[in-house]
């Protein structure tokens, strides 16, 4: 520990100017952070600022990590400290050391700022604390410490986290056009989502974790290397080949259930029809089809929400197809709605066709009512966080904080004096961790927004997931062409 | 015989191209051994295998009496290494440096360290950086000489310097050496001679030879025959005559396994009743002569 310490002592006496920086970053992080209302009407010009702010303090903080792993270059053979001394577990725990005390603890720091400035005690908040530094660890800083090894410099460093973000960033937008994987990309929210960031993240722990072992030990660049670029495209080929519907597969088996959901039974209702046609926004190329649904078997006060719904659509010769879809509930009744390519749409319109249905649906129920205090009061709303409702003028604005991560509470927002007896639902998420992988320690989320003359007062409904199941039904001799809403 | 190194059968491969083949290398504890040979012999590469910054392909080194790929911390505290490229703290002073390996060493000796600084006359406050080659060198040398390796690793350390840092060099290293064994790679024969105790000529990564520096000058000589007329080359010189060549009824060969009885007795018995010149050879002679050979059998 002698050596580390003496190692970090000198790490931080050649790089003050940089952790300087990086301190009055975090400074700034938590001060803008504290005292902006993101997204409210009033916020001040500060708050526009505050992305800008992450994203140079995050850059600052890779800069930090680099600089001080390339103070002792790992790959290469003319390095002085190679025949020196040195412990690899010494060298290693220096830069630990470092990283901890210019990045975690400030980090944390800024964190219990911004809670408690926004009327969270951060004491009460320990786990999440904790679960947010792991994993702000884990997908942050500890894959750029380990991109920091196997490069020489700055330089190199720089093109290999531009080689990350290519492959895990920007290319899957490339490949993500196929509905089935649509939600996974399009930030729509999604309760099981938590699990694809969980394998992620499990991955870019392990790999990181192996490099750096790996080259502080051994100094095996080459394999180091390898096992990076690995684990790049492994988390590349999971976000191309998991589904929401495999996802909710896995969550179904995770989640453990609170009431029974086999009673539950779902078919085609041939009594009802759409009787006009609605405007929605699917996936470019596909045609939007309404198929009334019954739902049986949905005890009192519960209420449902389709996670997942695949269809399978099988022709007179055969030949089968694949549609994504979900079930939906409006004022006539529940809805299977899919999203069918407009190719296979134009020609199987006017034959009958059998619908394979496999749909998850997650069950609702604890319901509760909180009303919301007007003009940016904060409202504590149990298990959703703190919530600010907003009007000027014409214009209102509903915005939500919670700490760490997205409430597991559904949530409707209701208004008196408008007639809104579906709203929007704002799914939960299922993850049983106390926090996500963000950098803001507070999850913003905007519940309702808009423009009315009267004055609102919001009500949030918030429900709670009881259990997850999944329906697989039958449709025979069904003519896609009388349910086809918008051609 | 105790070795500070000791080799067997080290091969080093980059590819397809093996920088170091068979390597069979001991050095004697307290020895001063030399390593010479042509660029892209394969010197550089031996010792960074023993310096376990290169793993070897084949084979097994030891160093003071430890494996070379464990090498630990206990082990590089009794080693001292100084390359010609070596990367160092550029941003550290000259002083900041040495107070910062200080307590990597048990044995660091403060006494000596000043006393290498006043001998090098290192500016303290200067940042390694902005050192000339000649102060870079003398400062990485004085930060191996200041805790008494038992081993000390010399990459090059002369080359590009200028004869006055040089001697300073040597005369420092002769100073401190006194029971460490050195391993010194270079081209300065020159210099390497007047100090080297053991050498070892390593050739497209074998070691042609290696012996002590007495034996070896006694086995070389330069002979020099010369003839009444045009002589004509003989088919059957002994294998130990390198270089045989012919010019103006003189012919000149290098005898690699000299005997004052023997050598005079292969001549007459070639030549007849010759006149016949033996000459000692310096070390560098010694080095073309086999390098040239060395190029020819390849």
């Amino acid at each position: 520990m002698r050596q580390a310490i003496h190692i970090f002592r000198k790490d931080v006496r050649h790089l003050w100017p940089a952790i300087l920086a990086v301190m009055t970053l975090t400074g700034l992080f938590a001060y803008v952070g504290a005292l902006s209302l993101p997204l409210m009407q009033n916020s001040s010009t500060l708050d526009r600022y505050n992305s800008l702010i992450q994203f140079v303090l995050l850059l600052g903080w890779w800069y930090l990590i680099a600089a001080v792993i390339h103070e002792e270059v790992l790959p290469g053979h003319q390095q002085f400290w190679l025949t020196r001394p040195y412990s690899w577990k010494s060298l290693l725990a220096a830069k630990g050391l470092f990283i901890l005390a210019f990045v975690n603890v400030p980090k944390l720091l800024a964190d219990c700022v911004i809670l408690q400035v926004h009327g969270f005690h951060a004491a009460s908040y320990w786990p999440g604390l904790i679960a947010s530094q792991v994993l702000f660890t884990a997908v942050w800083l500890l894959p750029y410490a380990a991109l920091a090894a196997i490069t020489r410099n700055l330089r190199q460093f720089s093109l290999a986290v531009l080689m990350v973000w290519v492959v895990l960033i920007f290319l899957p937008l490339f490949f993500t056009s196929h509905p089935s994987r649509f939600a996974l990309y399009s930030g729509h929210s999604f309760g099981a989502t938590w699990i694809h960031y969980f394998i992620i993240i499990a991955i870019l722990l392990i790999a990181s974790l192996l490099v750096l072992l790996c080259q502080y030990s051994q100094r095996r660049t080459v394999t180091s290397r390898m096992m990076a670029l690995s684990a790049i495209l492994l988390v590349f080929g999971i976000s191309q080949l998991i589904s929401v519907h495999a996802l909710m597969t896995l969550q179904t088996r995770l989640s453990k259930s609170l009431v029974d959901a086999s009673p539950i039974q779902i078919g085609m209702d041939p009594t009802r029809k759409r009787l006009r046609t609605v405007g929605t926004g699917s996936p470019q190329g596909t045609i939007q089809i309404d198929i009334p649904v019954q739902v049986t078997g949905l005890a009192e006060g519960t209420d449902l929400y389709s996670d997942s719904l695949t269809a399978e659509i099988e022709g007179p010769d055969g030949k089968t197809f694949q549609a994504p879809g979900t079930i939906v509930h409006e004022d006539d009744g529940f809805w299977q709605r899919i999203y069918v390519d407009q190719a296979v749409f134009q020609q199987l319109r006017e034959e009958r066709v059998t619908l394979r249905t496999s749909t998850y649906l997650t069950l609702l129920g604890d319901r509760s009512t909180t009303q919301i205090e007007s003009q940016g009061k904060g409202t504590e709303v149990p298990g959703l966080g703190i919530c600010r409702f907003s009007q000027h003028g014409e214009s209102f604005m509903l915005v939500c904080f919670a700490p760490f991560r997205r409430s597991s509470l559904f949530a409707k927002t209701f208004f008196s004096h408008m007639e809104e007896s579906h709203p929007y639902v704002e799914p939960g998420s299922y993850s049983p961790y106390p926090a996500e992988a963000g950098i803001n320690p507070l999850v913003v989320s905007v519940r309702s927004s808009g423009s009315s003359s009267a004055t609102l007062k919001p009500t949030i409904v918030t429900q709670a997931s009881l259990t997850h199941s999944r329906h697989d039904y039958l449709v025979r001799e069904l003519c896609l062409g009388d349910y086809a809403i918008s051609e | 015989m105790n070795y500070a190194i000791r080799t067997e059968n080290l091969t080093k491969r980059f590819g397809n191209q093996a920088a170091i083949d068979g390597l069979d290398l001991q050095v004697p504890d307290g020895a001063i051994y030399a390593l010479i040979g042509p660029n892209g012999a394969g010197k550089t590469t031996t010792l960074k295998v023993l310096m376990n910054i290169f793993p070897a392909t084949r084979g097994r080194a030891e160093v003071l009496g430890t494996e070379s790929t464990r090498l630990r911390p206990r082990e590089f505290e009794q080693i001292g290494y100084v390359s010609e490229n070596q990367e160092m703290p550029g941003w550290m002073t000259v002083k900041y440096f040495l107070d910062y390996l200080k307590p990597f060493y048990a044995g660091w000796d403060q006494a000596r360290t000043e006393e290498l600084l006043r001998q090098f006359d290192l500016p303290l406050n200067t940042k390694l950086a902005n050192l000339s080659r000649g102060m870079r060198v003398k400062a990485a040398l004085a930060s191996s000489l200041a805790y008494r390796p038992r081993l000390l690793v010399l990459d090059e350390p002369f080359s590009g310097l200028d004869a006055l840092v040089r001697d300073e060099l040597i005369g420092a290293l002769l100073e401190s050496a006194d029971g460490t064994a050195v391993l010194i790679s270079s081209h300065d024969l020159s210099e390497i001679e007047s100090f080297a105790s053991h050498v070892g000529f390593l050739d497209r990564g074998r070691l042609q030879f290696s012996e002590d520096m007495t034996s070896l000058t006694r086995r070389f000589r330069a002979i020099e025959i010369t003839l009444q007329h045009a002589p004509s080359l003989p088919t059957d010189s002994p294998s130990s005559w390198l270089g045989l060549e012919t010019s103006a009824g003189v012919v000149r060969f290098v005898e690699t396994d000299y005997d004052q009885d023997r050598t005079p007795a292969e001549v007459r018995s070639l030549f007849g009743d010759v006149q016949v010149s033996i000459n000692a050879m310096s070390l560098r002679e010694i080095f073309v002569v086999l390098a040239m050979a060395g190029r020819k059998a390849a």
